[in-house]
């Protein structure tokens, strides 16, 4: 198995981090990381905005319920309603 | 028939309520945008619903939608600043850094707390393209091929700008860290080879 070097390992680490990779490409960045502090160091700053971004979705505010409320009605237009006519009309 | 299946496609359109106005929350910053976003995006997706054939696919379709809406606005604000020269200041920033081990930081929350005041302002300065890739992922959830579609793009294409995106920030948070002067910095070897990363 041809094993990877650091720019190739440091373009994968995202994904990698993401579980995107494909097995035999995860096992290949997980060995390197193990013996590369340079591509580890990386590694360990991906994980820390990895955890940064993590935070920031966890404080993201929910919609306000009222929402919900205005996209069924914004002009009376109900989605049925709506639905129905494009069903009608062939659109 | 019909009548239930237009009633599991309403479901399904309204599901995606949450993660549309919280993505678009954080694309504009401002609840009010926000929520504008997420109504024109109901009112196109009303009128294009033929083009919408498996449920399935349902959520990166209305990212879809919001992307082009969130486009147009900002096609519309011409008077927003292009920040090019911003972003190319980011890619240069020094990264000849380690991250903070946690036994070397005395408050590790307000360490998080600074990181992610910067984190916010680095994504407003990421190229458009690559900030709704990080947002529909980070916040939206969508799977890389959910990206893809929604995009309108190749995987390899999201691979690559959620790398760029993410590495803009790597480098953004260390240079931060370090004019804080809670970072140590590493061996000239390891400086070199970060810098030419």
């Amino acid at each position: 198995m041809p094993k990877l070097n650091c720019q190739e390992v440091q373009n994968l680490l995202e994904a990698f981090h993401d579980n995107e990779l494909d097995g035999v490409n995860s096992l290949l960045v997980q060995e390197h990381l193990d013996g590369c502090p340079d591509c580890c160091r990386q590694w360990r700053w991906l994980c820390e905005v990895e955890a940064s971004l993590q935070r920031l979705n966890e404080l993201t505010p929910l919609a306000n319920p009222d929402l919900r409320r205005r996209i069924l009605q914004p002009t009376s237009l109900q989605p049925s309603a709506v639905l129905a006519f494009f069903e009608r009309t062939g659109e | 028939m019909p009548g239930k299946e237009n009633d599991a496609r309403e479901e399904a359109i309204l599901g995606c309520i949450e993660a549309l106005y919280r993505t678009a929350f954080r694309l504009t910053g401002n609840k009010a945008q926000a929520e504008d976003l997420v109504q024109e995006t109901y009112l196109r997706t009303w009128r294009s619903l033929s083009q919408l054939h498996n449920l399935a696919g349902v959520q990166p379709w209305m990212f879809r939608i919001l992307r082009t809406v969130f486009i147009d606005q900002l096609r519309r604000e011409s008077s927003r600043p292009k920040l090019i020269t911003d972003v190319d200041k980011i890619l240069t920033a020094p990264e000849q850094l380690a991250p903070p081990e946690v036994s070397n930081v005395k408050d590790r929350r307000q360490l998080d707390e600074l990181f992610d005041q910067e984190i916010i302002s680095a994504i407003a300065e990421l190229p458009d393209e690559e900030r709704l890739a990080l947002l529909f992922q980070a916040v939206g959830g969508l799977s890389y091929r959910e990206i893809s579609e929604a995009l309108e793009c190749p995987i390899g294409t999201i691979m690559s700008r959620l790398h760029r995106a993410k590495r803009r920030l790597r480098h953004r948070l260390a240079a931060h860290a370090r004019n804080y002067g809670i970072m140590r910095t590493t061996s000239r070897e390891g400086e070199q080879k970060d810098a030419e990363a």
